[in-house]
């Protein structure tokens, strides 16, 4: 049975047609995102890795090889459960600096642009028959299925939408920041449509040849050599040459590369994909065998590479070998799109941009979009070429083989690029050329023999006699063998540059370099003025503007530290516009950096942190616990209760914590890599002030902020840094700023309520003490109504007399009190004995009930020079707290004596005493050891400070149990 | 038990990678590879290290959501 090529034309265009729309749906969101970033389909879209020389030349392959087949895939296998190690390091390497192609990862770790064209063009000669290879596939399955030639022009025609579906899908976007949604989705349906294809074939070739297992059993029974075949090449050379080519290629291949990295969503992803990709490779290759032997049960005389068609058209099923001509549509336009698109990327970047770098009166975007939708077409159409040269003169498998050992010649360099920090770009050019030399004299040149371009050359199959090794196994061991020796011996040989030394350090992710350097531009908008020469205006203002947003900064940014790093955002963001050599060039030549000028601290700072929380997931071992550490100290200076804000040397704010943030009103994002002196006021005048100051310590700072007035004490001290305390430099500084407000309106209000308390108890005692007066006052005046007698009358008019003077003697003392808390007053020569009298009045007042003897000894002749009122207040506080500590009929002596040079007075009483744990804080205000309500600590340290004030001095004697002495010593006046 | 960490899976599909080595690419294969054999233990052997790649993805994944 045949198929019609017509019929054939159309379900190939209609898929084709389904295919577009597939990509243009996604791409117009309208498939939900949760869908086109889920893991399946990252894993479906990873299946652009089986070709048309998997679903067509498996089968070949096993028929003559057996079980070699699998080595294709399970070298993948190998690569994928090598994941943690080896792709998840260039996945983020390839996110971190946007890098979309291999040549671009080695062009950024190599700093060469030589090894960019180098891995570009090796890349290319390496896919181009690649390409071919499926272009030969789906011709030769049209021919399989018409059993008829078929014309130039279907292949022309399949490379042309193949051309138009990559210029549409897959070069939308320039920059690797957007990805291809439609296209991954579009990659993801096709590896779906080839795995139900060939499940479909191998189900049918089970139930529909051999009638279900058991069939499959009695076939395999009668023929057991089928077995012994499948077997035999396991464990020879072949063998393993094959799975360790397939693991180079399951991440170098330019449409792995691609679709791994460069269309990756999200990081998670590839984790998925490291078990689900082998499982899908593994659903893809059971039925082979399967279908090999049906092929061999119904006594095929096709190729067997395309086995795959002819069991069911032999069969005569109607649509299944419609799906599975699709199925091989589909497995060849994924590879040759993805492949094409990875390409262009490189040629772009590698090849086009450093040849001719467009004027920057051109806009760059549709410069570059442009450019890379020819790159698309050219490629198309120089693998079109390769298959029009190399028509039907080598297997489908060969021409893959001969792909594979092309990119094994990275593994030198990839693995260089991870893990080895001393390679150089001389020794990876040397490993390459070395490489790609004895490739081509062993695979290339051969190939080309064979397809009649050569007439004569070397007997290579003798060479390969001569060491008992396979074509395959002979080309991959001396290539490799002599580009690994190159790579290592020129790169020790040879000494690495500073800017190699820094980008080895940037791959190999446990180490970090920080920024160095002071850009030389002052402002985002300088930024914009020196690209645009070299950039574009416009392009240049989109970058800025862009890497502004990516770091969330203000453009009106200043600081050297946020300047160096917006230099490097914008130039990782080129990376993936231009490549990397290329805007490395660019932002070294219009971005330069001031070598001279030391980076601030804070900078490198904020660069190790940064790098350090993209990167705690590799740290192990100590430093990972040094990690932890250096986060939990961190944390203790950010919640701790006290601002605390430290300098570096160039004085530039280097931590501002929550505390000090709370206090300010400053967030840390806009002072950190300021001096002080740019704070706002009142903080700049306190601070930079302080930090000026030689003191240490500066207390109870009154600062008027937000119309309100706070009060801070300050302190300070010098860091040492000791890589640096052997310069001139000045050392680095902390300052802690302790908020005294809240204790400081504390105060007040309890001083306050102290004193409305203690105008409480005069109240009382000035309501009774006057009572008595007047009460006797009225009776003398209710019995002087009667009085008729003169000398009666007089004598009753002066004992109103005496009553009305008592009352204003006790108006008197309380005035004086009230009076006694005002400083700066005159001093007079006053009498201590009226002073002392004055104050038992008082305290007589408050504690009329208390049942206390008050005993004064005081000589009438003693004077002092001083506030009458002031001094009073001191007796009245001591007498006070004496009365509060001594019980019911307790005496309280005050004692005075003088001698040539000072007047001392105690004041003793019987009372509780001071407990021992309290007597350090006796003159602290608000000491107190009363019961609430009774006292606020306040009269001791106002005593204190008054007789202090009069250069005197206060002593207590105290002892639990036994009563309080308190010794007071004044100057006698001269 | 501990709860995984990323270096727990990291060790657990290197363990994986060497025993498909030592499967596979090594004179092991030798063992498995006999004509009494069952057409499909190729395919067994591969699925078995399949399983054990899945569950070290598993238990870190599991681990991870472990308050």
């Amino acid at each position: 049975m045949t198929l019609e090529l017509s019929s054939l034309f159309t379900a190939g265009f209609f898929y084709l047609v389904l295919l577009f729309l597939v990509a243009y749906v996604t791409d117009l969101g309208l498939i939900p995102e949760a869908w086109v970033s889920h893991p399946l389909v990252y894993t479906l879209s990873l299946g652009v890795y089986a070709t048309s020389w998997t679903y067509y030349g498996s089968v070949g392959l096993a028929n003559s090889n057996g079980y070699l087949f699998l080595t294709i895939y399970l070298g993948v296998t190998l690569a994928f459960a090598l994941s943690p190690v080896l792709l998840r390091p260039i996945l983020r390497l390839t996110s971190e600096y946007q890098l979309s192609s291999l040549a671009d990862l080695f062009a950024f770790r190599y700093r060469s642009q030589v090894v960019g064209v180098l891995v570009t063009l090796f890349m290319l000669i390496g896919a181009l028959p690649y390409i071919a290879l499926q272009i030969r596939a789906v011709t030769q399955s049209l021919h399989e299925l018409t059993q008829e030639a078929p014309p130039h022009i279907l292949a022309l025609g399949f490379c042309i939408t193949l051309t138009a579906f990559a210029i549409l899908f897959g070069a939308r976007h320039i920059s690797p920041r957007q990805k291809h949604r439609g296209l991954v989705m579009a990659m993801a349906f096709e590896s779906l449509i080839k795995l139900l294809a060939l499940l479909g074939v191998g189900l049918f070739a089970l139930f529909g040849v051999f009638s279900g297992p058991e069939g499959l059993n009695q076939w395999l029974s009668e023929h057991p050599e089928a077995i012994q075949k499948l077997y035999e090449p396991v464990g020879n050379t072949q063998w393993s040459t094959l799975i360790f080519l397939a693991f180079g290629a399951a991440f170098l291949l330019p449409r792995q590369f691609h679709m791994l990295f460069a269309e990756n969503l999200r990081e998670d992803n590839l984790r998925v994909a490291s078990w689900s990709f082998p499982l899908y490779l593994l659903l893809l290759n059971l039925p082979i065998p399967v279908i090999l032997w049906a092929g061999h049960s119904l006594g095929l005389n096709t190729d067997p590479d395309y086995f795959v068609l002819s069991i069911t058209l032999s069969q005569g099923h109607s649509w299944l070998p419609l799906l599975t001509f699709i199925g091989g549509i589909s497995a060849a336009s994924a590879m040759v799109i993805i492949t094409t698109l990875a390409l262009s990327s490189m040629c772009m970047n590698h090849l086009l941009l450093p040849a001719s770098y467009p004027d920057p009166r051109v806009n760059l975007y549709y410069w570059l979009l442009w450019g890379r939708r020819l790159m698309i077409g050219l490629i198309i159409l120089a693998g079109y070429s390769f298959y029009a040269f190399l028509e039907h003169r080598a297997g489908l498998a060969q021409l893959g083989l001969i792909s594979f050992v092309a990119v094994a010649q990275f593994l030198p360099g990839i693995i260089g690029l991870l893990y080895w920090r001393r390679a150089t770009r001389e020794g990876v050019i040397a490993g390459l050329l070395g490489g790609i030399t004895v490739w081509t004299l062993t695979l290339l040149v051969p190939m080309l023999k064979h397809s009649g371009f050569i007439e004569n050359a070397y007997p290579i199959a003798q060479w390969q006699a001569m060491l008992g090794l396979d074509h395959w196994s002979f080309a991959t061991f001396w290539s490799l063998s002599l580009n690994g020796l190159l790579f290592a011996m020129v790169s020790l040989a040879r000494p690495q540059r500073s800017e190699e030394q820094q980008a080895a350090a940037s791959c190999c992710s446990s180490i970090f370099i920080p920024l160095t350097g002071v850009v030389a531009a002052r402002s985002p908008e300088e930024f914009k003025k020196e690209l645009g020469a070299l950039l574009g205006k416009s392009t240049a203002e989109k970058e800025v503007d862009h890497a502004l947003r990516d770091l969330d900064m203000s453009p009106s940014e200043t600081r050297p530290a946020e300047l160096r790093r917006l230099r490097e955002r914008i130039e990782h963001n080129l990376y993936g516009l231009i490549g990397p050599q290329m805007s490395h060039l660019i932002i070294n030549q219009k971005l330069t950096l001031d070598p001279e000028a030391r980076t601030a601290l804070a900078d490198s700072m904020r660069y190790v942190e940064d790098r350090l929380a993209h990167s705690r997931s590799l740290l192990h071992g100590l430093t990972r616990e040094l990690d932890n550490l250096q986060r939990y100290q961190r944390q203790i200076l950010e919640d701790l209760p006290l601002g605390a804000c430290a300098l570096g040397q160039d004085g530039e704010i280097i931590i501002w914590n929550q505390a000090m943030e709370d206090t300010t009103g400053i967030d840390a994002e806009t002072t950190i890599g300021h001096p002080l002196p740019q704070l706002p006021e009142p903080w700049n005048g306190l601070l930079s002030g302080f930090a000026r100051v030689t003191d240490s310590h500066s207390y109870h700072l009154e600062v008027q902020f937000a119309g309100k007035t706070r009060w801070f004490n300050l302190h300070k001290a010098a860091i040492e840094d000791p890589q640096v305390s052997t310069t001139s430099e000045a050392p680095g500084m902390v300052i802690l700023m302790e908020d005294l407000t809240q204790m400081e309106n504390l105060e007040a209000e309890l001083a306050h309520s102290d004193r409305l308390a203690s105008i409480g108890r005069l109240a009382a005692g000035v309501a009774h003490e006057i009572g008595n007066p007047v009460t006797g006052i009225a009776s003398i005046a209710q019995n002087l109504k009667y009085e008729e007698e003169p000398g009666a009358i007089e004598q009753s008019a002066r004992d109103i007399l005496l009553q009305t003077r008592r009352i204003t003697d006790i108006v008197q003392s309380l005035m004086n009190f009230s009076r006694s808390s005002s400083t700066d007053r005159p001093r007079d020569n006053v009498a201590l004995h009226a002073i002392l009298e004055d104050a038992l009045a008082l305290v007589q007042l408050m504690h009329k009930h208390d049942g206390l003897h008050f005993d004064i000894d005081c000589d009438p002749g003693i004077h002092l020079y001083a506030d009458r009122q002031r001094l009073s207040q001191v007796f009245v506080n001591l007498l006070n707290n004496a009365s509060d500590a001594s019980a019911k009929g307790d005496t309280i002596r005050v004692q005075a004596r003088q001698d040539n040079h000072q007047i001392n007075i105690e004041v003793v009483d019987q009372g509780s005493g001071i407990p021992d744990h309290f007597r350090e804080q006796l003159f602290e205000p608000f000491a107190t050891t009363k019961r609430t309500g009774k006292g606020t600590g306040l009269g001791l340290a106002l005593a204190r400070n008054i007789i202090l004030d009069h250069n005197g001095d206060i002593e207590i004697d105290s002892e639990p149990g036994r009563g309080t002495r308190v010794i007071i010593s004044f100057p006698r006046p001269q | 038990m501990a709860r995984p960490n990323n270096s727990d899976s990291t060790d657990k599909s290197l363990v994986t990678a060497f025993v498909l080595i030592l499967f596979f690419a090594t004179p092991f294969a030798a063992l498995w590879a006999r004509f009494s054999h069952a057409w499909y233990t190729p395919y067994v052997l591969w699925l078995l290290l399949i399983a054990l790649l899945a569950m070290a993805h598993l238990l870190k994944e599991k681990g991870n959501k472990s308050p």
